[in-house]
């Protein structure tokens, strides 16, 4: 029945459309008090999907029955962002960052999702890949393209280093051994007078493709869009790969190896599977997405510092995956999204952040886990 | 950065054999502050096998209790009915009780609910907990973020031995870790806690099954564990005369890793880490050309050398995974 | 069922409206106000800094507001840069993203600004920067827009090598410098300046910040004997290094730039501090002109903390903007930077004007010396009256 179908596809979208408009107009409000008022409604509006059965029941079978139009009504809904967004450069400049800290809580995921095992050094494998990139192209002229890959190389590199000699220890030793590589490379990086030490490295050339320079202010269909919007649209890019990846590393058999692992590491050894080998794999896969992270944040900045790097944005990515969902590939992602823009929007308790930061991770544990996006189930068909 | 070698000409004069002393004395006295940490990661996880990775938020938390007691002392103008000599270490002794109580309240709460779940839950829960516990700590405080600065109340006087440099301050804490290592041993050893501590840790069905109470047994070691931290964390202000929040962040793992260093589960491990440390540190800072800043990463990859080749540490024994 | 249904309609009724509600009313605040933007370390570890910074900053613009005679509605929107480059650059973000912002001034921690003043330049916000003390933040990028009131590292490390050095006759140093943007750039402009001197560098050693402990690096530098130890870093190492000299047995005098002109630095340090010797920019703030007037306006407004060490320097950074504003009009920021640049203001810095490269001409400085637990001008010291000795 094609008018039936059309018809639902219609209701769908619509209904995409006004929460995207919903959240365009969060994005802009800014007083405090507005945003506690958004915010009360949003949780209002979950609490009562999950009290409404018969309602949330609809809606997600709608979105089931339709997913190739749920998806590209909202892959479009997010290329308008920056139209939308065009007067206010901070408001793309936040859109930017949850999709650099999407990347790395995607790839924290494979370590502590996945396989379980706690990585603290994220900051590391984001900082050598944002300096290994810079230095390429202050000194080297490497291009950013080039960069991406190179800087996701020697970040996994390193992810390589350390992993072998850890993945023999216990996990509590790896731990540590993670928290005190991490304290390293932050001085290390602040110390190298080849890294411009403190002050960090300046100047850092923003990419250009096809001849447009990310610098400049992108044009399209008339619009005068300001320069973030270059960035916008390359995370969104990155962003979909690295989901595109996680997906499939998910559903593959690495991924039901990892779970394994996680499950009981013991039997899994007693199946054949070579432990040591997928917890290194899990580690200098994330440690690429971070290379990866890092390179764009460098060349979207023009400037890092090892301030940038510090122990802290380690501890911000673990509560990302927390909060999201372990294993969860949506779920870390919209961890990462709350976690970038609620802290903007709040600013007036910017000195609570980092203990909220903790408690969030405290509370999560206790009582809810999975978090707020469960792993789902692995089904197997018969 | 670099520490360039003295012009040792006319003017300089290196007073060799006995510089070294000095720094060993000054190697041994860091070490101190990292052992006394160490300890209670030793009882923590050697003894009991439970992480617990915010004691070192705790030993500070000691020194701050210290702190708001002394100035509610003063306020309350309890500092004339109380001689002198005994103010300080009544002081102490409430900080000790109440950052035992404390710490007890931290395990029922965060550690305990964790006992049967994954080791990551509690892993990152613990470091989240120290956390959490730094910024309560700093937000409590007027200009929390900065350093405090922590009362004198060890003696300030020295004295001259050949041509070293010995402060009494420097005597009492090195003492006082002798004496809380001693103890642990004691405790551990000759004592009825200390026997169902062992079993617990040996065996914990067995020792349920023997009548021991679990909770119980765990919940008085992270008293006696907090309280000793505490003690830690007072001496380690003393010594540096300010503490900072975030103290407890570094020196929970490098007091974490001196345990490992020296092995967990052999008490007298932690002396023998945390002089590794703070040899490698001090040494590195005086006689290492361009050293000074990179300290901790010297001491950070001596620890990583040690769990790559010898993750017992050095008097641990070695363990295995009981399947 | 009847009841069930009402109530399903009045629930879909009422969060459409509160939905309409919300999104229309993002687009209402629009007022026709000037504002001017402060950036600051309003948390973190400078936060004495920078909330005093800003302060000062809000009593100039209160003041104008209430003097009748400015032109113009004025707002100050503070923002936190949280000694953090990624926090500063979001914060610049959200300044020029506001069409109402004509200009702003800020930060406190050199490697903030030098993420920051790139954004304001691009979106050409006039900017003046009034703690910032790394020289590149004008020498190298020369930006028209941007300015600063505060002297460089280079502007304050002279007249301390003059006094030291020329005056006072040391001549053996030890250099400990901590390996911040601040300390390393302390380090690298005051050694040749020393050097040039006639003096003469025993050792340098640099310490993160945050370390305790400074007995090792001491009690080497005691084996070198050095006529005098210089600190390039800020308060709280150099007050404990200042003390641990004392317990290892380093008597020596200790000098330093501005970083440590604090009273906390003489609190902590205890009876150490007795013949440490710093400079600072500026006159002390009663001997200036206006200096008792904005001491007095200042606690009269009732804010909670000091104005610190800068807040004279956001006062001034205010006054100019403001004055730039009334004169060139609110909407030409390119006359508005001109303006600026070529300013002769009178503030509580003394005379501010500005170089070719947007650097403060104001190199006035003051002498201290800690006697007796507080930071007293050295002219009327006793040391400086022969009543007291330096350490030897």
């Amino acid at each position: 029945m094609l008018s039936r179908t059309i018809g639902r596809a219609v209701i769908l979208l619509a209904v995409e459309a006004f929460f995207f408009i919903l959240f365009a107009a969060f994005m802009k409000t800014d007083e405090t008090g507005k945003v506690i008022a958004f915010l009360l409604f949003f949780i209002g509006v979950g609490v009562m999907f999950k009290k409404w059965e018969r309602a949330r029941l609809a809606l997600t079978g709608l979105f089931k029955e339709l997913k190739i139009v749920a998806g590209a009504g909202f892959v479009a809904m997010l290329l308008t962002l920056p139209f939308i967004f065009q007067s206010s450069p901070y408001l793309i400049h936040i859109c930017v960052m949850a999709g650099i800290f999407a990347i790395l809580a995607l790839g924290l995921n494979f370590q502590l999702g996945s396989t379980n095992v706690v990585n603290f050094a994220t900051a590391a494998s984001y900082g050598i890949g944002a300096y290994a990139s810079a230095l390429l192209a202050v000194h080297f002229h490497i291009s950013f393209w080039l960069g991406l890959v190179v800087g996701g190389s020697i970040a996994s590199l390193f992810g390589l280093l350390l992993g072998i000699p850890c993945m023999k220890t216990k996990d509590y030793y790896l731990s540590l051994v993670t928290i005190a590589f991490g304290l390293i490379v932050y001085i290390l990086l602040n110390n190298f007078s080849w890294t411009g030490g403190p002050n960090g490295i300046p100047n850092i050339p923003p990419p250009s493709l096809f001849g447009h320079s990310f610098k400049e202010p992108l044009s399209l269909f008339g619009y005068q869009l300001p320069f973030q919007s270059n960035y916008y649209y390359l995370i969104f890019l990155l962003v979909g790969g690295s989901l595109f990846v996680a997906h499939r590393l998910h559903h593959s058999r690495v991924g039901l190896t990892w779970n394994a692992i996680r499950e009981d590491e013991v039997a899994a050894r007693c199946h054949g599977i070579d432990v040591t080998w997928y917890k290194i794999l899990a580690f200098c896969i994330d440690a690429f997405f971070g290379g990866v992270a890092g390179t764009v944040y460098s060349h979207y900045i023009g400037f890092i510092s090892p301030e940038n790097f510090a122990f802290i944005v380690s501890v911000v990515v673990v509560t990302m995956v927390i909060l999201g969902g372990m294993d969860n590939v949506f779920g870390v992602i919209i961890g990462a999204i709350l976690l970038t823009i609620l802290p903007e929007k709040f600013r007036a308790f910017e000195d609570f952040r980092v203990l909220i930061y903790g408690v969030i991770v405290v509370t999560m544990l206790m009582f809810r886990p999975q978090g707020l996006f469960p792993q789902k189930m692995r089904i197997y068909k018969k | 950065m670099r520490s360039e070698g003295a012009e040792n000409d006319s003017l300089g004069r290196r007073s060799g054999v006995a510089e070294i002393f000095q720094q060993l004395i000054n190697a041994l006295l860091l070490g101190c502050t990292y052992t006394l940490i160490a300890i209670g990661f030793n009882l923590f996880f050697g003894a009991l096998n439970v992480v617990h990775f915010s004691h070192g938020d705790v030993c500070i938390l000691g020194a701050f209790m210290t702190l708001i007691l002394y100035g509610l002392a003063k306020l309350l103008g309890l500092v004339t009915f109380i001689p002198g000599f005994l103010f300080v270490p009544l002081l102490i002794i409430v900080a000790m009780i109440l950052t035992g109580l404390i710490g007890t309240f931290f395990e029922r709460v965060v550690i305990r609910p964790f006992r049967y779940a994954p080791l990551l839950m509690v892993l990152v829960a613990t470091v989240a907990l120290g956390m959490v516990v730094r910024e309560t700590v700093r937000l409590s405080f007027p200009h929390g973020s900065n350093p405090q600065i922590f009362p004198r109340i060890l003696p300030q006087t020295s004295f001259q031995l050949g041509g070293v440099l010995i402060r009494f301050d420097s005597l009492i804490i090195f003492g006082t870790t002798i004496f809380l290592i001693s103890m642990m041993f004691l405790i551990i050893k000759r004592t009825r806690i200390g026997a169902a501590i062992r079993a617990v840790s040996q065996d914990t069905e067995a020792a349920a099954m023997m009548g021991i109470n679990i909770d119980r047994t765990v919940a008085v070691t992270f008293l006696i564990g907090s309280a000793l931290g505490a003690i830690a964390g007072i001496l380690i202000g003393a010594y540096n005369n300010i503490i900072r929040f975030d103290m407890g962040l570094m020196g929970g793992v490098k007091g974490f890793s001196a345990a490992v260093v020296g092995g967990l589960g052999n008490v007298y491990g932690a002396i023998i880490g945390g002089l590794i440390l703070g040899l490698v540190e001090t040494f590195a800072a005086a006689f290492i050309p361009g050293g000074t800043p990179y300290t901790d990463v010297f001491a950070f990859l001596v620890v990583i050398f040690f769990l790559i080749f010898k993750p017992s540490g050095i008097l641990g024994e070695k363990v295995y995974e009981k399947v | 069922m009847k009841m069930k249904f009402l109530y399903r309609k009045m629930v879909l009724f009422l969060f459409l409206a509160v939905s309409i509600l919300l999104i229309t009313s993002s687009g209402w605040a629009q007022s026709k106000v000037v504002k001017i933007g402060f950036i600051g370390p309003l948390t973190g570890p400078n936060a004495a800094q920078g909330v005093g910074a800003r302060n000062a900053f809000d009593l100039a613009i209160r003041e104008a507001n209430a003097s009748g005679k400015y032109p113009y509605k004025v707002e100050m929107l503070a923002l936190d840069d949280a000694s953090d480059p990624a926090t500063g650059v979001a914060a610049a973000l959200k300044l020029v993203s506001d069409p109402a912002v004509v200009a702003a001034s800020g930060h406190w921690n050199s490697p903030v600004a030098l993420a920051t003043i790139h954004i304001f330049h691009t979106y050409k916000i006039p900017f003046i920067v009034w703690g910032a003390i790394h020289p590149d933040i004008t020498g190298f990028y020369k930006y028209p827009g941007v300015n600063r009131v505060a002297p460089t590292l280079i502007q304050e490390n002279g007249p301390l090598c003059d006094w030291v050095i020329g005056e006072l006759g040391f001549k053996n140093f030890s250099i400990i410098s901590d390996t911040s943007s601040y300390g390393e750039m302390n380090l690298k402009a005051f050694r040749p300046m020393a050097e040039g001197k006639g003096a003469k560098i025993l050792s340098v050693d640099s310490v993160t910040v945050g370390t305790t402990d400074f007995r090792p690096i001491l009690t080497k530098v005691k084996g070198l004997n050095p006529d005098a130890v210089y600190f390039g870093g800020v308060v709280m190492e150099g007050a404990l290094i200042r003390d641990q000299m004392e317990k290892v047995g380093l008597k020596k005098l200790f000098f330093a730039i501005s970083g440590i002109k604090d009273d906390k630095f003489l609190e902590v340090a205890g009876p150490s501090g007795e013949g440490v010797l710093t400079i600072k920019p500026g006159k002390p703030i009663d001997k200036l002109e206006g200096g008792t007037k904005f001491v007095k306006a200042y606690e009269g407004a009732g804010y909670r903390e000091p104005f610190a060490a800068y807040g004279p320097n956001a006062y001034d950074s205010a006054g100019i903007i403001l004055e730039a504003v009334s004169k060139t009009g609110p909407d030409d920021k390119g006359a508005m930077a001109k303006y600026i640049r070529g300013i002769k203001y009178n503030g509580l810095m003394g005379e501010t004007s500005f170089d070719a490269t947007g650097q403060t001409t104001n190199l006035i400085v003051s002498r201290f010396v800690g006697q007796g637990g507080k930071w007293i001008t050295w002219e009327e010291s006793e040391y400086a009256k022969g009543t007291r000795k330096l350490p030897k």
